[in-house]
């Protein structure tokens, strides 16, 4: 006999998910015969993204993903370097890295304790720590405390990570970076004065910066950016950026 | 690992005056915890990152007296979390069991992070499956807020549609035409345009949704809940004034005495107000140069100057030289960010 299963939501994960199983005896043996999975949640964050100044990218980007934000604003950054043909120097890469690997480190105390570990731990017994399966119950109970210990643990571990992100991050990918940080003063000092420093020889947004106060050549990096979306295509031909009517893709305005 | 709900009543007591708890409120509180106040939740995900429930994870204390206090305090103990997708061990049937029961036995706040998606009929965005018929955001919403004692909305998408609407407002496009395809509302707009008009809503706006700004709202609900006290007060876009009251730009370090230090020109110039790269404090109200996005003490604003060795504030957004982008205003994200 057939059996069909929905498991609707699949929880700890970000984001929504459905799993569909099917179960039917295929050469004598109770098996599952086909399995589908699919994502509940559409927000279209490329249409979104569509008439914006590109430097909007790395922050809206980052809203994909509550647990790994800067993944996503780093390969928007990276998009745009590419878009700007810009060279980034040293120092603002090895900031990106440290935002980047702070992120790293958080995200994955994050999954591998509060979204997967449950899978093999029995949580504390009350909601919504309480499982309701034992599917894949392998340890002692003895492992078992360790590991809910740890759990609770990486708590606070994932959160000192987190204000390494916020510490770094702060001012190049803005927003999504303000978690908290950790009291450890003499910690602070240090990375505080690191980062003031790094950012202060860097200019980690020369480039930009300069521009910034040139009206004419921001509308000019302005267009030229705009048009690098044009050329592929992803722009509003309603909306062209030439303003002569025209709105075909690939003609630069003198 | 014993955890009782004096370490919420501690995590209270610590941070009463960040909480904005007088002693009398404090006493209360401890009556209504006592009474098995603690109200249950439902926190539902929509057409968001879940970023505000990480956010969550952030409550944080560690005061001398009380010593230490954080969020698997707070979580374990005193909200009794009946649904959230993503700390919650059980999954399919049996979370979706959870909800309702918790829907059944009335007496229930309902959390929401997301905006709610129109679009597809809704499907853009489905949450879970009741009986073998999947179930869209817009669906539970409607059918979870009708009964709930209090909707909260968690973050900038549920608040006012954040970044899955964006309303972009320059030109080409028309004003308020939203970008985002889905058809985003906001948690208050759907309720309104699905008939629901029972429950009290807060927003708490915030992209994300600061830890503390919850804990605040759960708080005072606990005590309204216990007819201890009335309602916080609520502004036009119903955030509470206590959190949401004051100016950024009136409050930040880089405008002291309402004369704005030297304008910066590019970033990375510390201590510069950022005004002409496009900061948005001036329309943003928040608490956020007072609170920071840490916990810590908080400091008068003179100490605001002192040598970062001395610096025991929070990090907030303009502080760590970006810019406010005015996360917790209704119209948020607007524009372009920069300038
Ligand atoms: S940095 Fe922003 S909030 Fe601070 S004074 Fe300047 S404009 Fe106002
Ligand atoms: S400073 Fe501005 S952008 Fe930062 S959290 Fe506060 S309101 Fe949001």
């Amino acid at each position: 006999m057939k059996i069909t299963a929905a498991f609707d939501p699949i929880t700890r994960i970000e984001g929504h998910l459905k799993i569909d199983v099917e179960i039917d005896h295929a050469g004598g043996v109770q098996q599952v015969v086909g399995v589908k999975s699919m994502g509940g949640l559409f927000r279209g964050f490329e249409k979104i993204l569509i008439g914006r100044s590109p430097r909007d990218a790395q922050h809206i980007t980052q809203r994909i993903c509550g647990v790994c934000p800067i993944a996503h604003g780093v390969a928007s950054v990276r998009a745009q370097d590419d878009a700007f043909s810009t060279v980034i120097p040293e120092n603002a890469r090895i900031i990106r890295n440290l935002i980047n690997g702070a992120n790293f480190v958080e995200s994955h105390i994050l999954h591998f304790f509060l979204l997967a570990a449950l899978d093999f731990v029995e949580g504390p017994a009350m909601p919504p720590w309480q499982a309701d399966w034992k599917a894949d119950r392998r340890f002692s109970k003895a492992v078992n405390d360790i590991i809910v210990g740890h759990y609770v643990l990486a708590l606070e571990k994932r959160r000192k990570a987190d204000q390494m992100t916020a510490l770094f991050g702060g001012n190049i990918f803005g927003l999504f970076l303000h978690r908290s940080r950790t009291r450890q003063s003499a910690f602070l000092r240090r990375i505080r004065s690191r980062r003031r420093r790094l950012i202060k020889t860097s200019r980690s947004r020369t480039r930009y910066g300069r521009i910034e106060n040139r009206p004419a050549a921001r509308r000019r990096r302005y267009l030229r950016a705009r048009q690098v979306l044009l050329v592929r295509g992803q722009r509003r031909p309603e909306s062209g950026v030439r303003g002569d009517g025209s709105g075909r893709p690939g003609q630069q305005r003198p | 690992m014993r955890i009782t709900r004096r370490s919420f009543l501690k995590y209270c007591t610590a941070s009463a005056a960040a909480l904005g708890l007088n002693p009398v409120m404090l006493q209360q509180l401890e009556a209504a915890l006592a009474s098995d106040g603690a109200p249950t939740v439902i926190w539902l995900h929509g057409s968001g990152c879940q970023g505000d429930s990480v956010s969550f994870l952030n409550l944080f204390l560690d005061a001398p007296a009380v010593g230490h206090v954080d969020t698997k305090d707070v979580l374990l103990n005193n909200i009794n979390l009946a649904y959230h997708t993503v700390v919650m061990a059980s999954a399919g049937d049996t979370a979706v069991t959870m909800a309702l029961q918790g829907k059944r036995k009335g007496g229930y706040v309902l959390v929401c992070e997301g905006g709610v998606a129109t679009a597809f009929g809704g499907k853009a965005c489905r949450v879970m499956t009741i009986g073998g018929v999947e179930k869209t955001y817009q669906e539970m919403v409607l059918e979870l807020g009708a009964n709930a004692l209090a909707v909260l909305s968690v973050g900038a998408c549920a608040s006012f549609g954040g970044i899955p609407r964006s309303i972009y407002p320059l030109p080409p496009l028309l004003p308020s035409e939203p970008s985002g395809p889905t058809g985003i509302l906001s948690v208050e707009e759907a309720l309104a345009a699905g008939g629901v008009t029972g429950p009290v809503i807060i927003n708490i706006p915030g992209c994300p949704a600061h830890p503390d700004w919850v804990a605040w709202v759960v708080v005072q609900l606990i005590l309204v809940l216990a007819g201890q006290a009335t309602l916080p007060e609520l502004d036009a876009y119903k955030r509470p004034t206590a959190l949401y009251g004051g100016n950024v730009h009136e409050n930040c370090p880089r405008n002291p005495n309402y004369h704005p230090t030297v304008k910066a020109t590019t970033f990375g110039e510390d201590g510069k107000c950022l005004e002409d790269l496009g900061c948005r404090g001036p329309g943003a109200y928040a608490d956020c140069p007072f609170r920071g996005w840490n916990k810590g003490p908080i400091p008068q604003l003179e100490d605001l100057s002192v040598d970062p060795a001395n610096y025991t504030r929070a990090n907030w957004c303009v502080d760590s030289n970006g810019l406010c982008f005015g996360c917790v205003e209704h119209d948020f994200p607007g524009g372009d960010f920069y300038a």
